[in-house]
């Protein structure tokens, strides 16, 4: 009797030291694109998007803080999230969310805890440094008072600060001339766009009137707002700073690049036939309809890929745009 | 006469008489019959009470509650680049609605056109208004119960730069809304970022104050994350403009100048008015 106890209790060990040594991420692949994901503002996952197996990372006190922006590193070897205090008052002065900028390897470790009230940042200079805006939380256009920007440089671990002659609320990399593009608000609901050439560290005026840039540089787009042109996307050849015609609505909305290198434009638009119900005044949108995304080759003018399924919310990719396919997490790119 | 030809007279002085009570009913004396005044507005000069009793409006133009003021406000230049003269600050409570001053100082950054404080007034009194809804899609039980409008910036005193946030609300024709968030009483607001609590936003209270705004004929635009929100905009006479980026803890609406300038205008239309 003592025996098979004893037998029992060896199996037990035995079957929970196996479990501590097998792998967490067994079953995980270990190609493709590193994909992670906010959920419920709290925490940070990494998604295999072949076995669709999720795995916390990394989180925050719900109650104090909340998760509103993710991106991964273009090497996908780093995450870099954006946390952001919740307030507790009516907006008093000195109860104003304080953002803080984290910085992880893909298994939840911090490399870098940025507490300068971090707004925007983007990874830059083939993903060996960060920059990113801080400035003061501010309930009012662009959410933010613009301060200081800074150069995050990930192998020394030094923060430089940019001297520019604008304060930017929008920030740009464009790999195709190695520069950092920095838009600040402008007259007429425009902007103003600045460019940091950073292997000379030269800072330049430009004529553009956005900065989504294409991968190759052959394009930009824009948003307008109405007040001084046209309401809604403009596509612009940013050589010549002619406009083109944007593709027809009826393939579907502009939701921006491919991140694939490609010049391709991520379309979306309501599956099916049915037109969106005509509606006199504004109304709640009770359920998502279901979408379709089209790729757009700009060059070609026609399409190149589509599909049912819409962008996935607060999920980043290192490469491509991760689609969301009723629950089902799809990464979408260029054949490799 | 005959007795009939008397009790003909006899009859017509009767309604003569009824007729000078019916249609004096109701003046006192020195009131002008053609300004009905409202339980706001004492003068019925369209100035309201709460406005003209604001300390600094009294004290700038003189405001009075019993006699006729006059608008004296002026939005100079453009939104983008003006300035705003003689601007009426708005009062920090009034009928049913609070401005916050969000991290500026007091009285600094709610002044306005008196058409936009109206507008803001009106607005928050047509959400409260019991016997009426705003947006035909929904019915409410008791709209004592909805969390009351909350304003944010307007201009500055004197108008111009709002820089570093603002490029717009230079010349008293913008205002920042907050969104609503659920379950809030008054003197419990808290601000609602909806890019992560979009779970706490009051969709029907938000959508209700929208239309409030989207009706009025001054209006002419509201930027807003229409993605975020849930709100989708009307397929006809939309004013609206979505701009997620920057309107994720407020929206922002946008008054045509009131006197018809160009002064709603971006500065780069050049439209020159008032000798500007």
């Amino acid at each position: 009797m003592r025996t098979s106890h004893s037998n029992i209790v060896t199996t037990i060990a035995v079957v929970l030291l196996a479990m501590t040594l097998i792998p967490r991420h067994c079953g995980w692949s270990q190609t493709g694109p590193v994909v992670a994901a906010i959920r419920e503002h709290s925490t940070v996952s990494r998604l295999d998007p072949v076995s669709q197996r999720e795995r916390t990372i990394f989180r925050v006190d719900a109650l104090r803080s909340a998760l509103v922006e993710i991106s991964v590193h273009p090497g996908g070897a780093l995450l870099a999230v954006l946390e952001t205090s919740r307030p507790r008052s009516t907006g008093a002065p000195n109860d104003v969310p304080h953002n803080r900028l984290v910085v992880m390897d893909t298994s939840g470790a911090i490399i870098e805890s940025v507490q300068r009230n971090v707004q925007r940042f983007v990874w830059c200079c083939n993903g060996e440094r960060l920059v990113y805006i801080a400035g003061a939380h501010r309930e009012g256009e662009p959410g933010f008072r613009p301060d200081s920007v800074f150069l995050y440089d990930l192998g020394r671990r030094s923060h430089s600060p940019i001297a520019l002659p604008i304060r930017p609320a929008e920030i740009a990399w464009a790999a195709f001339d190695s520069s950092v593009y920095f838009g600040a608000s402008a007259r007429g609901d425009s902007l103003e766009v600045w460019r940091l050439h950073t292997p000379s560290g030269e800072v330049t005026s430009t004529r553009y009137r956005g900065l989504l840039f294409s991968p190759s540089g052959r394009y930009y787009l824009w948003y307008g707002t109405g007040l001084n042109s046209r309401y809604g996307w403009h596509l612009v050849e940013r050589a010549s700073g002619r406009e083109l015609p944007i593709p027809d609505l009826s393939i579907g909305g502009i939701h921006g690049w491919m991140n694939d290198g490609t010049d391709n434009l991520l379309l979306l638009r309501r599956s099916g036939s049915a037109p969106a119900p005509r509606s006199r005044q504004p109304r709640i949108r009770r359920a998502e309809p279901p979408m379709l995304f089209v790729v757009y080759d700009l060059l070609q003018r026609r399409t190149v890929q589509q599909g049912t399924g819409t962008v996935a919310s607060h999920t980043a990719v290192s490469e491509g745009v991760a689609i969301n396919r009723g629950g089902r997490i799809q990464v979408l790119r260029r054949p490799q | 006469m005959s007795a009939r030809g008397n009790a003909v007279h006899g009859v017509l002085g009767i309604l003569t008489i009824l007729a000078w009570v019916v249609f004096s009913w109701g003046c006192g004396e020195g009131a002008v019959a053609d300004t009905p005044t409202r339980s706001w507005d004492s003068d019925g000069d369209g100035i309201s009470d709460a406005v003209e009793l604001e300390t600094h409006n009294r004290e700038l133009y003189h405001f009075d509650v019993q006699l006729q003021d006059y608008d004296i406000s002026v939005a100079r230049g453009f939104v983008d680049a003006g300035t705003l003269e003689n601007g009426i600050n708005l009062p920090d409570t009034g009928a049913g609605y609070i401005h916050f001053p969000v991290g500026d100082p007091k009285d600094t950054d709610d002044w306005g056109t008196l058409t936009l404080v109206n507008l803001l007034e009106q607005v928050a009194r047509e959400y409260r208004n019991p016997y009426g809804e705003c947006n035909e899609d929904i019915q409410w039980d008791n709209r004592d119960y909805l969390p009351r409008p909350q304003y944010n910036d307007l201009s500055l005193q004197f108008g111009g730069s709002f820089q570093p946030d603002h490029t717009s609300h230079q010349n008293g024709l913008d205002v920042d809304v907050r969104y609503l968030r659920l379950g809030e009483r008054n003197g419990n607001e808290i601000p609602l970022d909806l890019r992560y609590d979009s779970a706490a936003h009051d969709v029907e209270s938000t959508l209700e104050l929208l239309t409030c705004f989207w009706q009025n004929p001054r209006v002419i635009a509201i930027y807003y994350d229409s993605v975020r929100s849930l709100i989708d905009p009307p397929t006809v006479n939309t004013k609206f403009v979505h701009e997620p980026n920057k309107h994720y803890n407020h929206f922002h609406v946008r008054i045509a100048d009131p006197e018809g300038g160009g002064g709603t205008a971006p500065s780069f239309f050049r439209v020159r008015r008032n000798g500007q």
